[in-house]
């Protein structure tokens, strides 16, 4: 195990931001923080980076004790949202700052920066300001920066979260590509289940400054613990007192079968490749997506009665009373 | 060497050159209310300081300027006012740095306190600074009719510059950037040298032109009287009267009768 927290807890004033939460993360691995704003994922991060001190509790790293540790010592790289560029250095110092510090010979510094400017595609932009670059760039300028003093573990806050969607999307599948070139044990944070289940190794989800599961993708997607969890990581609608995959939910005109609901077609709304179909059966709205093949085959519209069961395999998760 | 595919890059795009758009007839405007106003206010009165400086001629001019007099007037002005610069940057950004740093009882009252003395009429401050340093010191530091006393008097009335030109600088700067550079490995002086201080340079320059600038024209104002001038020259304590002691604590117009030119004809 790369990083290993045991027992952390941390209060900002009356606010408990992490309580007593144990968490190990494999070494190599890249895994993901997941969870709401404000539940106490970023906070995480940065106790583990050193920026904030832990209550109570303890950090390893690598077996070595860290939880006193001030960041310069700890051997992390940590990449911010907001990229926090030195804004009068070029890129190119910009990265060699951490070689700089070591005091590393001057050949080998600028040997070490080109490379990470190549590994990150900006060597063109080497001379220029922060400023003069796009987000895009911005962040894997920094990325590259801490990846120049060769971390331990490389952590990154919400490192796409000020990005655009596509330029996002780009990175996200950078990320991974690089991570299995350089191997570093990674943990990011993001509350983008998407990003998560896309890019992670491992997830481990964060709630209210508790840990609600650790699993990989499809752990979670497939068995999720609770329905916070279920919730979380993708759409999820009511049938009687199960909670499902809108698209785990199968539609059919003929005669009711045993643990189908009755209902009545309120609503159809056509998004892209899917259409979403909202069914009225008593007091409870389900909503059904469907392929477009699908529904044409059914041939239903507004006002329909129809019949709505949980698909074979389907995953679901009791609802908890709030 | 990564395989994965980006998107190429595009230059970032640059803004075009500043002051390169022609004048539309709101701007000429813009730039003839100011221009009338600058003109008015600073260019009509600095031209006829220039006139009247050359009208005895080049050789007046120069007599005047070379006098031991005006000599020691100057080194005085000039050396006092970069002296008191020098020492509002150091704890001028020091000031700054506890006002936006730190949390501490009684941060509001500095706040305002820090304002006092370009509220405050020299005049007032002078009295306050000869009573309290003065020969009848209760802290029994009498520095009255000497250097360190004009020196002093200036640190007084330009404490404000340094600090309220970082200040808002410093509250802008992101604490990020000092995180970043502390989980690189730098320590909180490299970060200090290294990152905070470049970023607040431009600001601490303006600080110490003001600073200078107040400084340098306070100890001209104050050296065109007669009075001030014998204790520049360290004369013996001749200079009793209430109005010539205040001169030597205060930078701006001591007393009308002796400071301005125009009363004093």
């Amino acid at each position: 195990m790369s990083i290993e927290i045991s027992g952390v807890s941390k209060r900002f004033g009356s606010f408990v931001a992490l309580d007593d939460v144990s968490v190990s993360i494999p070494s190599g691995q890249l895994t993901a923080l997941l969870g709401p704003s404000g539940g106490g994922k970023s906070t995480l991060l940065r106790i583990i980076a050193g920026l904030e001190q832990a209550d109570s509790g303890s950090v390893r790293i690598e077996g070595v004790d860290a939880t006193g540790l001030p960041p310069q010592k700890r051997d992390v790289g940590f990449v911010f949202q907001h990229y926090a560029a030195f804004k009068h250095m070029s890129v190119r110092r910009n990265v060699a700052f951490g070689l700089e510090i070591r005091r590393r010979p001057k050949a080998e510094i600028r040997r070490r920066v080109d490379e990470l400017l190549r590994l990150v595609h900006l060597e063109q932009f080497g001379d220029r300001l922060p400023a003069q670059l796009s987000g895009g760039q911005r962040q894997r300028m920094a990325l590259a920066r801490a990846l120049a003093v060769e971390p331990t573990v490389l952590l990154l806050d919400e490192p796409f979260g000020a990005l655009d969607a596509k330029v996002r999307k780009e990175l996200r599948d950078w990320l991974r590509r690089l991570h299995d070139e350089v191997h570093v044990t990674t943990v990011f944070v993001t509350h983008d289940q998407e990003e998560a289940l896309e890019v992670a190794d491992e997830i481990v989800v964060i709630n209210d400054g508790r840990v609600e599961q650790i699993g990989t993708p499809d752990e979670l997607y497939d068995a999720p613990a609770n329905d916070f969890v279920m919730r979380f990581l993708g759409p999820v609608t009511q049938l009687g007192d199960r909670l499902v995959r809108p698209h785990d939910l199968v539609i059919h005109t003929g005669e009711a079968a045993p643990g189908a609901v009755t209902g009545r077609v309120t609503r159809i709304t056509r998004i892209g490749f899917e259409i979403r179909v909202e069914v009225t059966a008593g007091e409870q709205v389900v909503i059904v997506t469907l392929t477009r093949t699908r529904f044409r085959a059914l041939d239903i519209g507004e006002g329909s009665t129809v019949q709505v069961a949980l698909a074979p395999e389907a995953v679901d998760a009791p609802l908890e009373v709030a | 060497m990564t395989s994965a595919t980006l998107a190429p890059d595009r230059p970032a795009t640059r803004r075009s050159a500043r002051g390169g758009r022609r004048l539309d007839r709101y701007s000429g405007l813009g730039l003839g209310v100011a221009m009338l106003w600058f003109s008015l206010l600073v260019l009509i009165p600095l031209t006829a300081v220039v006139v009247t400086a050359s009208e005895g001629g080049w050789g007046r001019f120069w007599d005047a300027v070379t006098n031991e007099q005006t000599a020691a007037a100057i080194r005085l002005t000039v050396g006092t006012a970069l002296g008191v610069t020098l020492v509002n940057v150091v704890m001028g950004t020091l000031i700054a740095w506890v006002l936006v740093r730190d949390r501490f009882f009684g941060k509001r009252l500095l706040e305002i306190l820090i304002d006092i003395p370009f509220a405050l009429p020299t005049i007032v401050a002078g009295l306050v600074l000869l009573s309290l340093y003065g020969p009848e010191s209760p802290l029994g530091v009498d520095i009255h009719n000497t250097r360190i006393a004009v020196f002093l008097a200036f640190l007084f009335v330009t404490l404000p510059f340094i600090v309220r030109t970082v200040q808002p600088v410093l509250a802008e700067l992101d604490k990020e950037v000092e995180e970043a550079a502390a989980s690189l490995g730098a320590s909180r002086f490299t970060t200090f040298r290294r990152v905070i201080l470049p970023s607040l340079t431009p600001a601490i320059a303006a600080g110490a032109a003001l600073s200078f600038a107040r400084g340098s024209a306070s100890t001209a104002r104050w050296c065109s009287c007669p009075a001030t001038c014998r204790c520049v020259r360290r004369s013996p304590r001749s200079a009793s009267s209430a109005a010539s002691r205040t001169t030597t604590w205060t930078a701006p117009p001591p007393s009308p009768r002796c400071c301005w030119p125009s009363r004093s004809r």
